[in-house]
């Protein structure tokens, strides 16, 4: 595939030099200065790492609705739709049908298991793992890598202990699951082999359950799946196990590092929480906003109709498109002041878990972490802070998630 | 209590309840709910979860002190499930930006 969007008929949408997306992360530790101006047009060309291109969407309003318009399909594995890597398919799989009605049969399998009871109900198991994290980091080498001690480990188990997954294979899925998500940093080959390995890896696992099961989802969605092929069918029972393993813990784990680097890297914000712990729920949601951990490269979608935008902009049909979160973020027309980091922002609708009918089916379980991690922390270790100038800390490029790739600290 | 009870009262209570004054109302669709839980955390009194986790009313005429959380909890929802109306006017989340 050379082209990739139909060039456009009627009124253009976003005709200008192409931008590279993702956006770079300068400076380091804030909101991408390319922000700024983003929102002056609704819609901007952008060039991704595989060299094709799509429109990205940058308005609050109409990332908002289009999250939840019909008119953009997610199959996103037909001909002529934009590649985010020219090296890795990531989430493409044409025996998926990711739309409704298909999408929303297998989808409300799958969120029952994550309404705010059951997510409650995992809150001390959570503050459990949070604190025996702390307990052996404590013992450990300084200073430590807040990555590998704390952010990642936590969400892993957590989602290991909800899907039934064993935490001693987590060596083993951690390093399917980075080759699984590279965009650039992987060659094709080593891409091909994580991902055959990673789906025979959950395909084992499956039929090991199917043998033994237990309380955990995946032994219900198998339950489901064998009762009844018209509900779940066998690829898409492994398609999903794969999404919630890995969108399970990377996303959160990068999420938890990067959000706690940025309050380390500003004392200010940070000794002000520490002074009120109540505090944390809001911290979570503005650090959340910020968008800290990645771009919007995962929101690809594929224009069947012609869609007019808020402003007129027209996004013709067989577009390529992308709803930039961050730039709805920080969106002047919605969030007052929207390059501050306000840890008591209450009216914080923030796109960083989606809207509408693909809306993030782990949100309520993220924020219960991200919150359980945050609080815990500050606790036992009020003096923690970051072994280098946290403007130097390297981010993690090439992959699907741009945290930060160590997270030095000590307390 | 079933959606159509909650209809049932909310009906009521505008007739003869006490909320007439205020005439608040919140309804639910539970059609398009995605399952957030982001209402049930921001008002538990007054939205709850059914076994599938889609969104159900628990009170549709709540007390004058919830009625901030509730908009709010409407204007949160990301799938625009959940509208307020006040003397009969819909108040969240905001009219002008229901284009879908
Ligand atoms: C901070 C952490 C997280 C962030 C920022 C995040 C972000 C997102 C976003 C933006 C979407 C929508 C993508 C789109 O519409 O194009 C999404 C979907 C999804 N998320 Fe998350 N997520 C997080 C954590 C989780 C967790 C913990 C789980 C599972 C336990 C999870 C499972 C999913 C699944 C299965 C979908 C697909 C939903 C669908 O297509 O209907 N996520 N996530
Ligand atoms: S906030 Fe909206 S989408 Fe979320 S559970 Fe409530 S009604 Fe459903």
């Amino acid at each position: 595939m050379t082209t990739t969007n139909p060039s456009p008929t009627g009124a253009p949408a976003g005709r200008a030099a192409p931008v590279r997306y993702p956006f770079p992360w300068t400076p380091p530790m804030e909101i991408p200065e390319v922000l700024r101006a983003l929102r002056e047009r609704a819609v901007v060309r952008v060039t991704l790492p595989s060299g094709d291109t799509a429109l990205l969407v940058t308005r609050y309003v109409d990332v908002r609705s289009l999250f939840a318009d019909h008119r953009l399909s997610r199959n996103i594995a037909r001909p002529g739709v934009a590649r985010i890597s020219a090296d890795n398919e990531l989430f493409v799989d044409p025996n998926i049908d990711p739309d409704p009605p298909a999408h929303t049969r297998v989808r409300g399998l799958v969120t029952k298991a994550f309404t705010a009871r059951r997510v409650e109900k995992l809150r001390p198991m959570a503050q459990r793992i949070a604190d025996d994290l702390l307990d052996a980091m404590a013992e450990g080498p300084r200073p430590a890598d807040l990555n590998e001690a704390y952010a990642f480990p936590l969400p892993i188990k957590v989602i290991c202990i909800l899907l039934g997954v064993p935490p001693e294979d987590m060596v083993t899925f951690r390093r399917l699951v980075d080759g699984f998500l590279s965009v650039t940093k992987l060659p094709p080959e080593e891409v091909g082999v994580c991902r055959r390995d990673l789906w025979k890896y959950l395909g084992d696992l499956i039929e090991a359950k199917r043998t033994s099961p237990g309380g955990d989802l995946i032994s219900e969605l198998i339950r489901v799946r064998d009762e009844d092929d018209n509900r779940l069918n066998e690829h898409e029972l492994r398609f999903w196990v794969q999404g919630l393993l890995i969108a399970g813990y990377v996303t959160t784990a990068s999420q938890i590092g990067a959000g706690t680097a940025v309050l380390l890297h500003r004392r200010d914000l940070l000794e002000q929480i520490k002074a009120d712990l109540s505090l944390v729920p809001t911290a979570v949601e503005e650090l959340l906003r910020t968008q800290i951990m990645g771009s919007s490269i995962g929101t690809m979608r594929y224009a069947v109709a012609d869609i007019e935008l808020s402003d007129g902009t027209v996004i013709p049909a067989g577009s390529s498109v992308l709803l930039s979160e961050e730039s709805a973020n920080v969106d002047e027309a919605v969030f007052p002041e929207p390059f501050t980091l306000d840890i008591r922002r209450t009216e914080n609708h923030h796109m960083t878990f989606g809207a509408g009918l693909h809306y993030c089916v782990g949100a309520a379980l993220a924020r219960m972490e991200l919150q359980v991690a945050t609080e815990t922390l500050l606790r036992r270790f009020p003096g923690i802070h970051l072994t280098v100038d946290g403007a130097t800390l390297p981010r993690a490029l090439g992959g699907f998630m741009e945290g930060f790739t160590q997270i030095p600290v000590d307390w | 209590m079933s959606p159509v009870d909650a209809q049932t009262r909310a009906v009521k209570t505008d007739i003869g309840g006490t909320d007439i004054e205020t005439g608040f109302r919140v309804v639910a669709d539970t059609h398009s709910c995605a399952v957030s839980s982001l209402c049930v955390y921001r008002a538990a009194a007054v939205f709850d979860q059914d076994d599938d986790g889609h969104v159900t009313v628990l009170d549709p005429s709540p007390p004058p002190a919830l009625h901030e959380d509730v908009r709010r909890a409407a204007r949160s929802c990301p799938t625009r499930s959940i509208r307020v109306f006040e003397n009969g006017v819909q108040t969240a989340p905001d009219p002008a930006a229901d284009n879908h």
